[in-house]
């Protein structure tokens, strides 16, 4: 409380700075309002919600003035929806911060929201669908020193739903976009950026068990070069031994190296993706494991999907280890081809694999894996014995003409259910064809019909799961003037779970969107799954309502 | 907290106010070619823009990019019209923007917001967003999601803008 009346303040002093009384300053913001009304389900593995509704809520506002911007989010969760963390119920002002710009300088106190090159050392972001909010509390500095030149510099502590991360976290940052550095490089066809970071999280060590370092540090050095259609960005980042809950208590430094090469040119794209990670979990709470207080973002290497049925076997992850590569090719039949036809076809093709990391006891007397031990060797270029994920993903895109458009996919994933938290499964082998057709009938009037399919191998499984089977899904969507009305049926038509027979899960929705204001109602039954954004993944749990969606941005 | 507002409260009564060059945020983003550009120094010569917020998962997004595509020339011509598409694609992502975009032979101008400091500034909340920018880069019209024919209603704008008429409002 104490900090907003310092920021009420600082606020009401500068709006009455008489050196800018004639600007009146720009105001504006957004909000979203989920509620949901839950039905006891046992068919889908719907519990019982006590309190029977469930709401959240954010509002946003920013206020811009010349070079000063002050913002405060208020957020309200009576509970939250089922498979948001608990911790946030409650309300208040859960974001608060105020920036000022200059040519040089941008100076921020309170919340913000930072990513160092690629996050591997420091990223803090939001997604409100995910209940994921990692913004960190404190100073941010950027100067701008010369041509070419950023510095970053934060200190701060996490937000922890409510409260604050034990772990106090400073970093700095550098990138240098070299061409724009050096003037005789600025007419050169090779444009070269190059960065590097330090972050290090300060915690006190109060294990009763272990000896923790109390300052982790972590440092990253990249660069990005391109040359014509040519393109090549790489990140490497180390952090020192970091014992956490996340790791098993071990000793051993972590380390991640990311690449990525690409060639494109008009119609067509190349890339191949190479990741590996090994014990690069880096939270501001060592005892801390799941979503919250992650300090850096270790990107998932396979494509992210929106179809629903591409989403029951998602990639998450695994920052105790992984390797792998990942390759794709964009390519446009031309118009008037054969493979063309008058609109172009659109080609996409995705091939994804993930292995653990090769991993050896450090010594004749430990295990790997021990806690308060190194925890084990690996060798860098070695890939573990555990496949974690295959996937190819193959997507074509055709218009036909100017009423009828497809897209049409098919993927072959191989997925082991230790992503999701499950250990001891077998690999689960899924053949997923999916189309959607869109039809515009008269000028404003358009139909979308999604066809989609996933069959798997699994045989008789003796836990329930919900997910686990084969599935078909239809939907069909009206859109006119801003309200759309849709149905769909998603069909587990075979689950080899003992105690789960086929099951329909039937849902209705139906909105309005007017200018940015946008309003949706559900009804029906929701499966349960996983829910990914970016990076982060949360499990949703079953559920059966009714739900409401308010989105508005002023 | 006390110390803070001591040492802040006297730059804020002194501090000027440089005066903002266009109803844009003044936030960083960067271009293709990752030269970063200060979102607020956008402009184009006095003709509307189109401001786009869009991912590479997000199918409506690429449907509305791909539609507007088909008749974008014809747009630039009558009306001198730019189409702003800001890529909201983090680093799990980043690295379909610039493929995808020339497999779409698409003709924006494009920018990267990977750690959505843009998108916040701009309170967007779903995509696609789209907005619609007079000749003062100031937002006279936006839209969130997008179904076939959308497009349509948003050049009747466009034109509009471009003759100097007044929006009416929906």
């Amino acid at each position: 409380m104490q900090k907003v009346t310092v920021i009420t303040v600082l606020i009401l002093c500068w709006a009455f700075n008489p050196m800018h009384a004639q600007q009146p300053g720009r105001l504006g913001g957004n909000m979203e309002m989920n509620f949901q009304s839950y039905s006891p389900d046992s068919a889908i593995g719907a519990d019982t919600v006590r309190e029977r509704v469930a709401i959240q809520s954010f509002a946003n506002l920013i206020y811009n003035r010349g070079n000063l911007e002050v913002g405060a989010r208020y957020e309200i969760y009576g509970p939250p929806l089922t498979g948001i963390d608990v911790d946030y119920e409650g309300h208040g002002i859960a974001h608060r911060y105020l920036t000022y710009r200059h040519d040089l300088i941008e100076l921020t106190a309170g919340h913000f929201y930072e990513q160092f090159g690629s996050g591997l050392t420091l990223r803090s972001y939001r997604e409100w669908a995910l209940g994921y909010d990692n913004a960190i509390d404190g100073l941010r500095v950027r100067i701008k020193p010369g041509r070419g030149i950023t510095l970053t510099g934060v200190a701060g502590r996490h937000r922890n739903y409510w409260r604050s991360s034990p772990g106090i976290i400073r970093g700095v940052d550098g990138q240098v976009h070299v061409n724009r550095l050096l003037p005789f490089l600025e007419e050169s066809k090779t444009i070269i950026m190059v960065g590097g970071s330090f972050v290090s999280r300060f915690q006190e060590d109060r294990s009763l068990i272990y000896k923790i370092p109390e300052n982790v540090g972590i440092y990253s050095a990249r660069a990005d070069v391109i040359r014509g259609g040519l393109r090549f960005s790489g990140e490497y980042a180390s952090k020192i031994n970091d014992p956490s809950a996340v790791n098993g208590f071990i000793y051993k430094p972590g380390e991640a190296f990311l690449a990525e090469l690409m060639y494109t040119r008009r119609g067509m794209g190349i890339t191949l993706t190479g990741k590996r990670m090994d014990n690069m979990s880096f939270k501001s709470d060592y005892n801390a494991t799941g979503i919250p207080l992650e300090i850096n973002y270790l990107p998932p290497l396979s494509p992210q999907h929106s179809w629903e049925l591409a989403n029951v076997y998602p990639y998450a992850t695994q920052p105790n280890g992984e390797m792998g590569l990942l390759g794709s090719i964009y390519y446009m039949f031309p118009r008037n081809s054969t493979l063309g036809g008058k609109y172009g076809t659109r080609l996409t093709v995705d091939y994804s694999r993930i292995h653990d990391i090769h991993r050896e006891a450090p010594t004749d007397t430990t295990t790997v894996g021990q806690p308060g031990t190194l925890g084990y060797t690996s060798d860098f270029f070695k890939t573990g014995d555990k496949l974690f994920f295959r996937e190819l993903s193959i997507g074509l895109e055709k218009r036909i003409n100017p009423k009828w458009k497809v897209d049409l996919k098919y993927m072959n994933t191989l997925y082991d259910p230790l992503i999701k938290g499950d250990a001891g499964h077998d690999l689960v082998r899924a053949n997923i064809a999916i189309a959607a057709i869109y039809f515009t009938f008269m000028p404003g009037h358009s139909l979308k019909a999604e066809l989609q399919s996933l069959t798997t191998d699994q045989g008789e499984l003796h836990e329930k799961d919900y997910s686990a089977g084969d599935w078909a899904m239809v939907l069909l969507e009206y859109n006119h003037g801003g309200y759309f009305l849709n149905v769909r049926d998603l069909y587990n038509h075979r689950n080899p779970s003992a105690g789960i027979d086929a099951l329909h899960y039937l849902s209705f929705a139906a909105g309005v969107t007017r200018g940015a204001h946008r309003l949706a109602l559900s009804w029906g039954r929701q499966r349960e799954g996983i829910s990914c954004v970016g990076g982060v993944c949360r499990p949703e749990p079953a559920a059966s309502g009714f739900g409401i969606t308010l989105t508005s941005n002023f | 907290m006390k110390r803070l507002l001591l040492i802040l409260l006297p730059v804020m009564l002194v501090f000027p106010v440089i005066p903002q060059d266009t109803g844009l945020p003044s936030v960083t983003v960067t271009d293709l070619n990752g030269v970063p550009v200060d979102f607020s120094q956008l402009h184009n010569d006095g003709n509307p823009v189109i401001l786009s917020f869009w991912a590479t998962w997000c199918t409506p997004c690429l449907r509305e990019m791909n539609a507007i595509a088909e008749v974008y020339e014809q747009w630039q011509e009558e009306t001198g019209v730019l189409f702003i598409a800001v890529s909201i694609d983090d680093s799990r992502t980043r690295s379909r923007v610039l493929p995808l975009i020339n497999s779409n032979y698409w003709d924006y101008d494009f920018f990267l917001d990977p750690n959505h400091d843009l998108k916040r500034a701009m309170n967007v909340n779903l995509i696609p967003h789209t907005f619609l920018l007079n000749g003062d880069m100031e937002v006279v019209w936006q839209h969130t999601s997008y179904s076939e024919g959308m497009e349509v209603k948003m050049y009747e704008m466009i034109r509009k803008l471009s003759a100097g008429e007044s929006l009416d409002e929906d």
